[in-house]
């Protein structure tokens, strides 16, 4: 994998196949979580080291292991990595694993992992499979501290745990329940939809009639 | 997306139906519908992920044309066809075997490695929350309990060598959530302090129960609290407030002893001889394995201990050191009844430790303590 | 997606010829004509609030109009299509929402409401007709977000300034809502003419069920609005409350009380018979005020929040779609199923 190639992957993970915004993958977790941005991190790299690992070993083992258990197989991995991230974050950085307590182990059934095991650890070598886990683990880390941002700096008044906004700031509350959370994810995708369809009609505009999709 | 017909090498894709498998069996198209419905969503954008777009053809044709039988089932003769079945579900089972003996490996040895370090975190998190009710505290030991719901932990507190108090981890249902507080009791089954460890309440209006000034409210009252008379409510916070109230009740009602004798338990019994399991209402044996053994006191049989805990015995029994001061007023040691003095000065008082470790000669001598 | 609209229409100016299926009957209702009417039958309420609250009713108000009109119009800016305030239904919203608050309000909680109403529920939706749930009402949902702000009331006929940003707590005289009043049990201090009157604490526009009520009637009178709603929606509460009292020993007491407290009035004549989150046809309308009914006195009843009208209002906002499902009328000639 040559440079280029690897840009364009980020380029996929971080905007035009983003895992929250546009595949729309692990949604529970980035409505979740997104509280503060210091718990999207969290939450983010912990799903990136376990994509990473887990695209790793499945692809290692696609061509030895059958087909009729391969769903049990990447599950049972998968999970034993999301176990053993857990276990790190509960011995060596406990108030992180305090605040996201139950979604730790949820990682399990993000389906973003899944996904990337069944569509493209299962078929490609390592390497690629590890940076595609590597790109996807960073689009959605992006993802969930765009979303945390917005929830935290309007629904607290704070960044990161330190207050931006003066006294005179009434923080709305409301970002912070859940119906917020869906209410700001609505409105990122909305955002990211309509740049996405514009750079889609700029980029047909260029190729002519070329088929060439850029993806 | 747009539907050009320059965009023909995408359509035949858009038609199968599964993205991620190399044999177009049904049944696994199935299997990645159901747990990876988005992925289907998104055929051609997850295509197109998948694979570098130079390739897109090759692994159309690939999917076109690539249907092997999922089972080895090529054979002409049954036998050969059962022969062949049973090596499939040898080998489908015992690659499934080795993927999870090796995954329970792994996680053994993490688990092996780390779970000293996270005991120890959960600890200290618990020691600086009895920190801030019991300020002299120095640690803090479980209690074993009988206790279920809501009471989740029954931490002795130490001060040094003298028992000050008890921690208690109560869950109450709130607001927004389950409110998990520490209630600290203190000499004469009062309450010392109230902390709350986590909730979800309503920001300004039921958070405002996390405030130490309402919390300190608390302080010194014991028997059964009711709202308005024993503590208000926060206005517009009825719920969160009467949460707080029914988990301090919940702790009072244990009706624990601070003393050195420890104390009674109205549900339990009490084992005064041994114990390996300790009540809340059992004296405490020594020699337990408790951090907390007592310099001087220790096995109530050795008669030098016995002839020396008998003389200080009847001074300051029921009390820990104020009881010291007590002692000169109030010789007699069954009138320890509460009386709202729960901070504990830290005498650190020899006589103490004795009386603390074992109660078994004192209940004798005298009727235990109502 | 490809995006053919290159063109922006500001104004739309009505077309010379109009081409549409029958039936060709015009009636000469246009929605602005609605729209006017609605804002003529809160008026009794509006004078009535200024009188026991001061003139800072009005601010409230004024800025809520305003805040509605001016974000419609900038939405329908931005993503360029045409303006429809003239249709004056943002201003009948700003009209509502500021009803909807109490009068102790900074004028900064009209103007984050108005935006969110007319934006977010509204306006992404697809704008007038297109929204789901009541704008006004998720609006004021959405304010809860400051609870210790939104749930502000002052007495009546304490002075508070008219015009300043944000009103001086120690203008306020705080005073329980009847509402708040009977969840722990007792019934309000107030009399009953005058909780029907109106000289009791609450939002602006909540506070009179008596003028509400006549403005209902024009409303009635004017075909604006349909029976309906308004009586299964008030007819349930009151079976409900008066079946089941929770607090005084008089069963139509307490039925009478909690019928004319809270947004109850306001919220069955003017937010539930709302035209786009409302049923089509009579029996729905009917089944919707029913529902309405039931959630609020629950809600009042067990839920964590005093009022219910906002909340019961919503959800059968979302249960419309259901409603107008099961509800469809025969179609004319067409063939039932044992048709002999």
């Amino acid at each position: 994998m040559n440079g280029k190639k690897i840009l364009s992957q980020f380029k996929k993970g971080l905007l035009t196949r983003n895992p929250v915004f546009v595949q729309l993958l692990g949604m529970c977790s980035a409505l979740a979580v997104t509280t503060t941005v210091v718990n999207a991190l969290g939450m983010g790299l912990s799903v990136t080291a376990v994509l990473i690992c887990s695209n790793v070993i499945i692809s290692l083992l696609r061509n030895i292991i059958p087909r009729q258990i391969r769903i049990a197989s990447y599950i049972v991995i998968i999970s034993g990595f999301v176990t053993v991230v857990e276990m790190l974050l509960e011995a060596f950085a406990p108030t992180i694993s305090k605040s996201l307590g139950l979604f730790i182990p949820l990682i399990v059934v993000n389906c973003i992992i899944l996904a990337r095991a069944e569509a493209y650890a299962s078929k490609h070598e390592v390497l690629p499979s590890a940076i595609d886990g590597l790109t996807m683990g960073v689009g959605y880390t992006v993802a969930l501290v765009v979303l945390a941002f917005v929830r935290e700096l309007f629904g607290s008044g704070t960044v990161l745990g330190f207050t931006v906004f003066g006294d005179w700031y009434k923080p709305a509350s409301m970002l912070i329940s859940p119906a917020g959370a869906f209410i700001t994810l609505g409105c990122i995708i909305a955002v990211v939809q309509k740049f996405l369809m514009k750079k889609e009609d700029r980029d047909f505009k260029k190729e002519g009639s070329e088929g060439k999709l850029n993806g | 997306m747009q539907n050009k017909d320059n965009k023909r090498v995408r359509r035949p894709v858009k038609k199968i139906p599964s993205v991620s498998t190399n044999d177009t069996e049904i049944k696994d198209v199935d299997l990645v519908e159901e747990t990876s419905e988005p992925v289907i969503a998104e055929t051609p954008d997850t295509l197109s992920a998948v694979t570098d777009e130079e390739s897109i053809e090759a692994t159309v044709i690939e999917e076109i044309t690539d249907i092997p039988a999922a089972e080895p089932i090529t054979a002409d003769s049954e036998e050969e066809v059962g022969n062949a079945n049973i090596k499939s579900v040898l080998k489908t089972g015992g690659v499934l075997l080795i993927v999870c003996a090796m995954v329970t490996l792994v996680l053994s040895l993490v688990n092996f490695l780390t779970k000293d370090i996270a005991a120890e975190n959960k600890k200290n998190d618990r020691d600086l929350a009895i920190k801030e009710i019991f300020p002299t505290s120095t640690s803090s030991s479980e209690i074993e309990t009988t206790h279920g719901d809501p009471i989740n932990g029954v931490y002795k507190v130490m001060e040094n060598d003298t028992h000050i108090g008890y921690a208690v981890g109560v869950v109450t249902s709130g607001f927004g959530g389950d409110i998990e507080m520490l209630v600290g009791i203190g000499s004469g089954g009062t309450v010392s302090g109230v902390k709350i460890i986590s909730m979800s309440e309503t920001p300004n209006v039921g958070s405002r129960v996390n405030d130490s000034t309402y919390l300190s409210g608390y302080n010194g009252k014991s028997g059964a609290l009711s709202l308005k008379e024993d503590i208000d409510a926060i206005s517009g916070a009825t719920i969160s407030s009467k949460a707080v109230l029914d988990g301090v009740n919940a702790v009072l009602t244990l009706e624990l002893k601070v003393d050195g004798v420890t104390s009674e338990d109205t549900t339990t019994d009490v084992d005064t001889t041994e114990a390996v399991t300790i009540d809340v209402s059992t004296p405490i044996p020594p020699n337990e394995g408790l951090e907390t053994v007592p310099v001087t006191g220790e096995v109530p049989s050795l008669g030098f201990d016995t002839l020396y805990r008998e003389e200080t015995v009847a001074p300051p029994t029921e009390k820990d050191e104020t009881s010291i001061i007590d002692f000169v007023t109030e010789p007699d040691p069954e009138t320890s009844a509460p009386d709202g003095s729960e901070t504990t000065s830290s005498d650190g008082d020899v006589t103490e430790e004795p009386v603390s470790s074992d109660t078994a000669p004192m209940t004798d001598t005298e009727s235990p303590a109502a | 997606m490809r995006n053919d609209q290159n063109v922006s229409t500001r104004i739309v100016t009505p077309p010379l010829l109009t081409v549409s299926p029958s039936p060709h009957i015009k009636k000469g209702i246009t929605t602005r004509g609605i729209m006017i009417d609605v804002v003529i039958a809160l008026l009794p309420a509006l004078v009535w609030s200024i009188y026991v609250f001061g003139f800072r009713s009005l601010s409230v108000v004024l800025v809520s109009v305003a805040s509605c009109v001016i974000f419609e119009a900038l939405f329908e800016l931005i993503i360029r299509k045409p303006i429809t305030v003239f249709d004056f239904s943002a201003v009948v919203s700003g009209v509502l929402l500021g009803f909807n608050m109490p009068v102790t309000v900074p004028l900064w909680i009209p103007i984050v409401g108005g935006a969110f109403a007319m934006i977010i529920v509204k306006g992404i939706f697809g704008g007038i007709g297109k929204n789901i749930v009541n704008p006004i009402l998720a609006a004021r949902v959405f304010l809860f977000s400051w609870t210790d702000i939104i749930n502000n009331f002052t007495a009546p006929m304490s002075k508070i300034s008219a015009l300043s940003f944000s009103v001086d707590s120690a203008d306020i005289v705080a005073s329980a809502t009847p509402l708040s009043s009977m969840k722990e049990g007792m019934l309000p201090d107030i009399s009953l003419v005058d909780m029907v009157i109106g000289t009791k604490s609450g939002c602006i526009g909540e506070i009179s069920g008596l003028l509400i009520a006549v403005g209902g009637i024009y409303l009635l009178a004017r075909k604006v609005i349909t029976w309906h709603i308004p009586v299964a929606y008030i007819g349930t509460v009151m079976l409900v409350t008066f079946l089941f009292p929770m607090a005084g020993d008089d069963a139509v007491q307490f039925m009478l009380y909690q019928t004319f407290s809270g947004g109850l009035i306001l919220g069955a004549i003017f937010m539930a018979t709302d035209y786009v989150t409302s049923p089509i046809t009579e029996t729905g309308k009917l089944i919707f005020g029913v529902g309405c009914g039931l959630l609020t006195v629950f809600i009042r009843y067990f839920g964590g929040y005093p009022e219910g009208v906002s909340f019961a209002i919503l959800i059968m906002n979302l249960l419309v779609g259901y409603i107008d499902k099961f509800t469809k009328p025969k179609r004319f000639g067409g063939v039932t199923k044992d048709a002999k």
